[in-house]
């Protein structure tokens, strides 16, 4: 199962503060910015911290991700820069189509480095969603598509609104690529961080829609996205039952096991599996099936 | 960009400091750098400034020196005014400025 | 073995017997009995009367300080119920320094940066000696740096008070400032303009002081309810036009952190208490009025409400997030030593089962009957800890004088459960550290460190380890978070000190814990 990234949040580059404060942050993923976080005039000092800070701090369980320039400014330097320090993912910035992803892949492979570097292209446009499909098959590397929902909304002259009706379709099409291609589908920030019922019902509404997580635009965010993605008892319960009555049912060599009046088909097996692998991947306790 | 030189050989042959550079935010956390040429063989002048002098002083200056030598620089002037960075964002900070004090062209 | 120096005390830190004509007993642990002696508690000498139609009042500070005929050399005492907004001691100092008075001690219960002025009465020899809490801002600085020639007194509040009815601190004029007054010296903090709340840091003053003077600038009618401190205790009352500055007496709200790493290790300290036997029906807490203390408070409450837990009482440092447990009852009372808000002097004001307590009543260590003992839990910070869980919150980590015992050592000594909840790095400083640069809070009475990295239990109380795994709390030895610490900053130096000492910390019974050096002058 490929990592867990409910959360991620944005650390600007040049800002050593913000980066030590990473580890610390309790989300599955951080991302060191290179691009929109950072000036014109200082993208050389953010691609040497970030690099440095790579090396030198732990950041523990949390995923470490960059994000690089666009490749067509200095993202192919930030990535000759970066990658000997030995990223665990790249974030692509503007993807539009196949040959970005493919730029990416060939750097990480030059750059010879004994673990493994994922890509995930952060789609942030109209193109950039009609070629979700291709992007997201575009290397084995790739191991989730993001959305970009600002840019997104500006690119095809919408308005973003709380709701998000406006950027409903770019989801929904994110989600059916990045599972059609058997990767990772992650969402857009909640840009109100003072809205917590927002952040809440809009975190509930993605999951719903079949994404596996979202960004957070600042720390206070990261415990209700969590709370949101995360199993929660009866589910974990729920699970164990399910996963418990198919073995029961085959064995029999019935065909169809049931569960709360309900039949449980291939579909629910599989979602109850990936509920208990989340679950075990969390540590949360695994209880007993009920009788 | 020059990338960061490794190699002390290829170091003494090649780098130079050809202008005033700065680098670093002057804010918590961080160390404002700045560099500037000296003449030759008037050595590595560290003019340092910290918070947290009497507690990392010491390290704080051994880091820097520990990246003018592997760039194998030997006569400059740096200024340092830190504010409680951590060693990985002095070193990068210091690089950052050599660099910029190095850089061919315009 | 003792040496012309002193003597290895019972926390390793070497201490002198005799200094300055004072004589010390090394501390020697936290609840040693003190060596029996026939010794009676102070008092005022005798023949103040007033008579009858008489009042106390006279119309300047002058006549004030002339009436209770100070001298050359005496003891002056203030409180800080005011925090920065206070204004009685620099106006009391300064009438004192004019009026030609030389070589005074000052007993200030703490001091703040608003009492820099100090630092000028110093160099001018009007003040030669400071017994108080400690010292914040330049005032702080300046003694650490050698400023004063003979060494300043730290104590807890609890020790103040003993040391108060010992007669080890003779104070010959206790000048109170008092938010709410009456004409023959009934005083309270809880009405007037410059209300603070209580003014439990000034009863011992009151009682125990030659001469008491109540310096106010708000008056009702005789007798002012309610009655802190009793007429029978003061002699003078001068009303000035102002004692503090209210905005800076108490905050109109304190805001609860919204950083979601201090409020993480607010969580962690809530699920060590919670895991402990002491979250009982009864449980009886103290916390403070800093970001992490606000969101504990919070956060128990939310706990108890959940599993139906009433405490007994909260006790403070009283915030609104104290009180809204009252109002909320989830707790039964509170008992008030300094009110930091608004919120918390209305409902000290108003609240039956609100009360203030003296600081004698709260953390005496040498008295029938103190506060601290009933506490089952307080959480409480650091500027540094060390691996044997010694505490330091008197001085930063590069050994400048700053911050006060306060009740820290107090209410670590007398509570159940001791929590300190700090981060485990501030900037590129480690907290946790080999040794603290002094040893404020003896790690005999700490329990439980919550930091944003970990959890470490003292390994003295195997009992507290065995609640904690049983609760499946991850738990981390203290030495592997000072290791992740220094991995984090690097390694720091010992900073440079000289030989003078310039400040003595008193543990509470009036032993020595630690003494602190004057600073070497900066590279």
């Amino acid at each position: 199962m490929a990592r867990l990234r409910r959360s991620r949040i944005y650390l600007p580059g040049n800002r050593p503060r913000m980066i030590q404060k990473g580890p610390l942050l309790g989300a599955d993923a951080v991302i060191l910015d290179l691009e929109d976080s950072v000036s014109p005039e200082e993208k050389d000092a953010a691609r040497f911290l970030v690099t440095h800070a790579i090396k030198a701090l732990n950041f523990g369980e949390t995923e470490v991700m960059v994000r690089i320039n666009p490749l067509s400014a200095c993202g192919l330097e930030d990535l000759a820069a970066v990658l000997p320090a030995g990223p665990d993912a790249i974030v692509v910035p503007k993807s539009e189509n196949r040959q970005g992803v493919q730029i990416v892949e060939k750097a990480i492979i030059q750059s010879n480095l004994s673990k493994r570097v994922a890509i995930l292209p952060l789609i942030e446009s109209a193109k950039g969603i009609l070629n979700a499909y291709e992007i997201a098959c575009a290397s084995p590397l790739v191991e989730a598509i993001t959305f970009g929902g600002e840019d997104f909304t500006q690119d095809i002259g919408a308005t973003r609104t709380r709701e998000g009706r406006e950027i409903f379709w770019g989801r929904s099409m994110l989600v059916i690529a990045a599972k059609a291609a058997g990767v990772q589908a992650l969402d857009t920030v909640f840009s109100d961080f003072n809205d917590e019922e927002g952040l809440r019902n809009d975190t509930l509404a993605i999951k719903q829609m079949g994404f596996d997580g979202r960004a957070a635009i600042h720390p206070s965010q990261i415990a209700i996205i969590h709370e949101v993605f995360t199993p929660t008892e009866a589910e974990i319960q729920h699970a164990v039952n399910v996963i418990r009555a198919a073995e029961i049912a085959r064995g029999k060599g019935s065909g169809v096991a049931v569960v709360k009046g309900k039949m449980i088909d291939k579909p629910i097996i599989q979602r109850a599996e990936k509920i208990i692998r989340i679950a075990e991947r969390l540590d949360l306790p695994i209880p007993e099936p009920e009788a | 960009m020059n990338t960061k030189v490794k190699d002390n050989s290829m170091a003494l042959q090649t780098v130079k400091i050809l202008r005033e550079a700065k680098a670093g935010l002057d804010e918590r956390g961080d160390v404002f750098v700045s560099i500037s040429p000296s003449e030759e063989n008037s050595g590595v002048q560290i003019d340092l400034e910290s918070t947290l002098m009497s507690l990392f002083g010491d390290q704080i200056r051994a880091s820097v020196l520990d990246v003018i030598e592997g760039y194998g620089l030997k006569d400059l002037k740096l200024a340092i005014r830190d504010q409680g960075a951590l060693d990985y964002a002095i070193r990068a900070r210091v690089q950052t400025a050599i660099e910029r004090a190095v850089k061919e062209g315009e | 073995m003792p040496d012309a120096n002193g003597v290895i005390n019972a926390v390793g830190r070497k201490v002198p017997l005799e200094i300055d004509g004072r004589h010390y007993r090394p501390y020697a642990g936290v609840f040693v009995e003190p060596p029996k002696e026939d010794k009676r508690r102070v008092g005022p000498r005798l023949g103040t009367i007033l008579h009858p139609g008489e009042d106390c009042m006279v119309s300047t500070l002058r006549e004030a300080i002339e009436r209770i005929e100070l001298k050359d050399g005496m003891t002056v005492s203030f409180h800080h119920h005011f925090r920065e907004g206070d204004k009685v001691l620099n106006m009391v100092m300064a009438e004192i320094a004019a009026m030609g008075f030389r070589n005074m001690t000052i007993a200030p219960s703490s001091l703040y940066s608003v009492h820099e002025p100090l630092i000028e009465h110093i160099k001018n020899g009007v003040v030669t000696c400071i017994e108080g809490g400690s010292a914040r801002g330049k005032v702080g600085r300046a003694i650490s740096r050698g400023l004063m020639d003979r060494p300043m007194i730290i104590r807890s509040h609890g020790g103040r008070v003993r040391a108060i009815e010992r007669g080890d601190l003779h104070i010959d004029a206790a000048f109170i400032g008092v938010p709410c007054a009456d004409t023959i010296g009934n005083c309270n903090g809880v009405k007037g303009p410059s209300a603070c709340g209580p003014l439990s840091y000034a009863l011992a003053d009151a009682i125990y002081s030659e001469k008491t003077v109540a310096v106010t600038d708000y008056m009702e009618e005789t007798p002012v309810i309610p009655i802190s401190i009793s007429q029978e205790f003061v002699g003078t009352i001068v009303k000035v036009d102002n004692i503090g500055d209210p905005s800076k007496i108490v905050s109109n709200t304190l805001r609860l952190t919204r950083d979601t790493v201090n409020l993480n290790i607010a969580k962690n300290a809530v699920r060590v208490i919670e895991a402990s036997e002491v979250f009982r029906n009864g449980i009886r807490f103290q916390t403070g009025a800093g970001g992490i203390s606000l969101a504990v408070t919070k956060f128990l409450g939310e706990r108890m409400k959940k599993r139906g837990i009433v405490g007994s009482f909260g006790m403070g440092g009283t915030t609104e997030s104290m009180v809204k447990l009252l109002e909320e009852g989830i707790i039964h009372k509170i008992l008030t030593v300094q009110a930091f808000d608004q919120y918390a002097i209305k409902s000290l004001l108003k609240d039956v089962n609100h009360i203030e307590i003296g600081a004698g009543f709260y953390a005496n260590p040498h008295n029938r009957g103190t506060a601290v003992n009933l506490l089952d839990v307080v959480v409480l910070g650091a500027t540094e800890i060390d691996i044997h869980f010694n505490v330091n919150v008197n001085t930063h980590s590069d050994g400048i004088l700053q911050y006060p015992t306060g009740g820290h050592s107090d209410t670590a000594a007398g509570a159940k459960l001791t929590i300190i909840t700090t981060p485990l790095i501030r900037g590129r400083i480690p907290v946790v550290v080999d040794d603290v640069v002094v040893v404020s809070t003896p790690g005999e009475s700490v329990d439980v460190l919550v930091t944003d990295y970990g959890i470490s239990v003292n390994p003295r109380r195997q009992d507290l380890i065995d609640q904690l795994k049983a609760a499946r709390v991850p738990l981390k030895t203290i030495e592997e978070l000072r290791d992740l610490a220094y991995s984090i900053t690097g390694r720091p130096s010992k900073p440079d000190f000289m030989d003078k000492i310039v400040a003595l910390i008193e543990y509470r019974d009036g032993t020595l814990i630690d003494v602190l050096r004057e600073v070497a002058p900066g590279r």
